[in-house]
């Protein structure tokens, strides 16, 4: 057989088909992006405890001084609320800050199967958010409230960053596989975080003493917890929760809990369920029990009573909760849509289109609790709730119409869009104020609608 | 227009009765000629024992093609699945100079008889781009049936009758051995113009200009019906113009016009041959916007909001395209074309923006195999940015997860093997990413149609 002299075409041919095939291949694998919905990236169980009639309170600092919000204070509160600033599975599950911090608090119901040992638990080194920050380790911690965070430094519950912006950065990118986040969306959080107030207490008075509003079981319980521990004089309750320091001494011990751990807080923390770093214990109960017998105090059953109705106390927040309404909604995306006043002004087209993002999905979560004329667990208001249903569906098409006019670099005309839009927003208040007897934001309506919703996913199962 | 169809497909059955005649009188001949091995003939039934040569040099030819594929789509798409389709083409051509003296006069028609299992290629992808080429509804249908007179030396001719833009618009030699019907009537012509636009297996009436001043240059325009489909059609267009002679004039006029200037063409030419084609088209009708329509109000609302009630309609719509075919290399039977397409249309009106593809084509790409030919193309088509935006829209509305649509790209391998000048097996591989353009699988809401990959062998023979 006679060898062919290898052609010029043939000693290429095979490179060069190498190298497409490399193409497509690389091409193939960088676009294969399946959607999935929630219920397909979160595992079965998952309990994120968003429908829920009564809201934890958010106070903001600003506020409680007479003042107004700021644009960052809006901006901050916004991104809180967007999936859009992390990556991953929580961007497309729709996991947003404001998922475990509820308006800024904590979730005490919270559970995702693998990632919480209990409810309101949640380990920020697991597989499903962001494998690269896998360590392996079942180690779940409590998902702590933010209020107060300014007083609250180090962060994390070891007290790993010494400033809540390393922190915030942290938790984006490595706990959330989200994007550098922009100085920009870094100042605005920060500053949303630190804004959010501890709820105020009649129950305490200055330098973290109690007022008389406090009862006598829980003045005894003050003396106790101030009181030095009989096998170590040195130290009490308070050598670490210092009361004229927001119960805090900023400081990690080892309290044979599993390592240095940060002390918490206990203002407000009748509210902050669980307790402990890893969630362990439900109630104060045993949180006494444990430290009487951790340094031996050697409290009598009574002793023990009133320092649990000290914690009571101290713990303590006057209206923790608040009653959600089509107005309340109206007036936090009044806020929130105002940050776009700004941007716009400001040709700052990523705040523009974060704030379009959390603004349109608020007024679509919205427009969700007015239910549509096919539930039939609702009756009556059939007009009205088409009409607020569709105001809505005009008010995230407007706010699209704001991105798009900034994404062709057409900022005069975003801005008339956006005076258009709160036009809209004047009449939509009207529609929706008129559908809200029929809207998930009347309790028999969503207890209604819950129920059917129940057997509806009873009969699925 | 009809009665012209009905008389032109009269004149093509009478054809085919002349053409048994004098094949079954030839036969009766004495068999001078010697035929050649049946692996060296140019078609399978040969010259018919000198009646086929009779024929041309009497002015007629027949061409009979059968075409047989089988398409499996090996991962990905809508379904994993394997697919048969079949096309057997019957046209005859005329040469009534020959026939009548009438100098410069042709004619040509075409009947298609497409078949196929059921589910074909293109259903079990759901792509943009056709898997196949030959994929069409289950029918016998008339294709193009025309009359062509040259001019002046044949430096002009004029096509009249029913015709098709694809024979002679857009094309690039080399991606036309590809199956994907993306390389040959390119997406952004077919997913853009009315019905698919008057293309495989849609022929409208039209007029067809083309001059020639030069060896280099061809300057040719044409003119067809806008709709293929017909007037009034709310189905899918080839069901609508089922057998291909519903001869349509709705959907206004659409023009094209392409300059093409081709390179060492002359079989004695030094240099490598090459085309280079310029062209765009106008239809004069409306066209839907992609992003908005209209309320029962008439105000200008999205799509994706219910509210919408009616299209908003443009008058008009276009595309430009160009295609550069190279010969780049050449041996002693071995050689090697490249080939690049691309072209723009207006993004509120069209689904496809923006789209280019390009390739290679080698024939004689093995020793021994010279009139083999393989063959390489990735295209990528671009949604429009107004159709992106109404899948924004829609994602706003109804919240996540829903896809927004960006592009859909296609790679194909794919290698013509002649058994004989009569049949050739095409082994071939395609590779099709976002089918569809990246949109909701509807077998599984929960999942983009997933980037799938076909495997198929066709079969083409000549009769």
């Amino acid at each position: 057989m006679i060898r062919r002299p290898q052609s010029p075409l043939s000693r290429y041919l095979a490179p060069t088909m190498g190298v497409v095939a490399a193409i497509a291949l690389g091409l193939a694998l960088a676009r294969a992006e399946p959607i999935a919905t929630r219920e397909g990236l979160l595992p079965p169980g998952t309990e994120l405890n968003e429908d829920v009639l009564d809201q934890p309170t958010e106070l903001f600092a600003s506020e409680l001084a007479g003042g107004k919000r700021s644009y960052l204070l809006n901006l901050g509160d916004l991104l809180f609320s967007s999936p859009a600033i992390l990556g991953g599975v929580a961007r497309q599950a729709g996991i947003s800050c404001a998922t475990c911090h509820q308006q800024g608090s904590n979730n005490a119901k919270l559970f995702i199967p693998g990632l919480s040992r209990r409810p309101g638990t949640f380990d920020t080194t697991g597989a499903l958010f962001n494998p690269k920050a896998d360590n392996g380790v079942f180690d779940a911690v409590r998902v702590p409230s933010l209020r107060g965070a300014k007083y609250l430094a180090p962060y994390t519950h070891d007290g790993r960053f010494a400033t809540l912006r390393e922190f915030t950065r942290h938790a984006i990118v490595n706990e959330f596989a989200g994007p550098e986040p922009s100085p920009q969306v870094l100042d605005a959080l920060v500053n949303y975080i630190q804004e959010i107030s501890f709820l105020p207490n009649p129950k305490l008075a200055a330098g973290g003493r109690l007022s008389p509003e406090a009862s006598e079981a829980a003045h005894r319980g003050e003396a106790l917890f101030n009181k030095p521990f009989r096998r170590d004089a040195a130290m009490s309750c308070a050598s670490c929760h210092k009361p004229d320091s927001a119960f805090v001494d900023h400081q990690v011990h080892d309290v044979g809990t599993g390592g240095w751990i940060k002390t918490p807080t206990l203002l407000n923390a009748n509210f902050n369920t669980p307790y402990f770093h890893d969630g362990r214990y439900d109630g104060y109960d045993q949180v006494v029990d444990y430290f009487d017998r951790r340094f031996d105090i050697g409290l009598s059953e009574s002793e023990r009573r009133d320092l649990v109705a000290y914690l009571n106390a101290v713990g303590d927040a006057k209206e923790p909760v608040t009653r959600n309404s089509v107005q309340a909604e109206f007036d936090e995306l009044a806020q929130f849509a105002s940050v776009l006043e700004t941007a716009i002004r400001e040709h700052n087209r990523e705040s523009v289109a974060l704030t379009v993002d959390v603004v349109g999905s608020e007024w679509r979560e919205l427009g969700e609790k007015i239910p549509p004329q096919s539930d039939t667990s609702v009756r009556g208001g059939i007009a009205e709730r088409r009409q607020a249903r569709a105001a809505v569906r005009g008010l995230v098409l407007t706010l699209r119409q704001v991105e798009m006019a900034v994404a062709t670099n057409d900022f005069d005309q975003a801005a008339q869009v956006y005076a258009d839009y709160r036009q809209q927003v004047v009449a939509a208040a009207t529609d929706l104020k008129r559908a809200e007897p029929w809207s998930l934001f009347n309790p028999p309506v969503y207890e209604a609608h819950v129920t059917a919703m129940r057997r509806l996913a009873g009969l699925a199962q | 227009m009809r009665g012209n169809g009905t008389t032109m497909l009269r004149a093509g059955l009478a054809a085919i009765a002349a053409t048994g005649l004098l094949a079954s009188s030839a036969h009766a001949d004495d068999k001078a000629k010697q035929p050649a091995s049946i692996w060296e003939q140019e078609t399978l039934t040969g010259d018919w024992g000198g009646a086929r040569t009779a024929l041309k040099d009497k002015g007629i030819d027949i061409t009979l093609i059968s075409i047989n594929e089988i398409m499996s789509v090996l991962s990905g798409g809508l379904h994993r699945a394997a697919s048969y389709e079949g096309r057997i083409e019957f046209s005859v051509d005329t040469d009534l100079d020959k026939l009548v003296g009438w100098k410069g006069a042709t004619t040509h028609f075409t009947i298609y008889q497409l078949h196929n299992a059921g589910h074909v290629a293109a259903d079990n992808v759901g792509s943009i781009g056709d898997v196949s080429n030959i994929d069409a509804l289950g029918t016998t249908r008339l294709f193009t049936a025309y009359f062509q007179q040259t001019l002046f030396d044949d430096k002009v001719s004029v096509r009249v009758g029913q015709i098709a833009a694809d024979d002679e618009f857009l094309n690039s030699p080399t991606s036309a051995n590809l199956i994907n019907g993306t390389f040959g009537w390119a997406s952004l012509a077919a997913a853009n113009m009315l019905s698919g636009g008057p293309a495989f297996p849609l022929a409208t009436p039209g007029v067809r200009v083309a001059v020639k001043p030069t060896e280099q240059i061809t300057w040719q325009t044409a003119v067809f019906s806008g709709n293929p489909a017909g007037a009034n059609c709310n189905d899918l267009p080839q069901a609508c113009n089922r057998y291909g002679t519903t001869f349509s004039f709705a959907g206004g006029a659409l023009w094209m016009s392409e300059v093409q200037y081709a390179v060492n063409q002359d079989k004695n030419a030094k240099g490598l041959p090459g085309v280079y084609k310029l062209g765009g088209w106008y239809a004069t009708t409306d066209f839907a916007d992609q992003h908005y329509g209209l309320d029962a109000a008439g105000v200008v609302v999205s799509l994706a909001n219910p509210a919408a009630v009616a299209p908003l309609l443009h008058r008009g719509d276009w595309g430009v395209y160009g295609v550069a075919d190279q010969m780049v290399w050449r041996a002693d039977k071995t050689s090697l074309n490249v080939f690049l397409r691309g072209g723009v249309a207006p993004s509120d009106r069209n689904l496809i923006s923006f789209y280019a593809d390009g390739g290679f084509g080698i024939k004689g790409p093995l020793a021994g195999r010279a009139d083999d030919v393989l063959t390489f193309g990735v295209s990528y088509a671009k949604i429009s940015k107004d159709a992106s935006a109404l899948d924004q829209d829609t994602l706003a509305l109804n919240g996540p997860p829903y896809p927004i649509r960006d592009e859909e790209v296609i790679f194909e391998l794919t290698y013509q093997a002649q058994i004989a000048p009569w049949w050739t097996v095409q082994p071939d591989l395609q590779y099709i990413i976002h089918p569809g353009g990246n949109v909701p699988d509807p077998n599984n809401p929960n999942m983009t149609v997933s980037n799938a990959l076909v495997a198929g062998v066709r079969s083409t023979i000549k009769f």
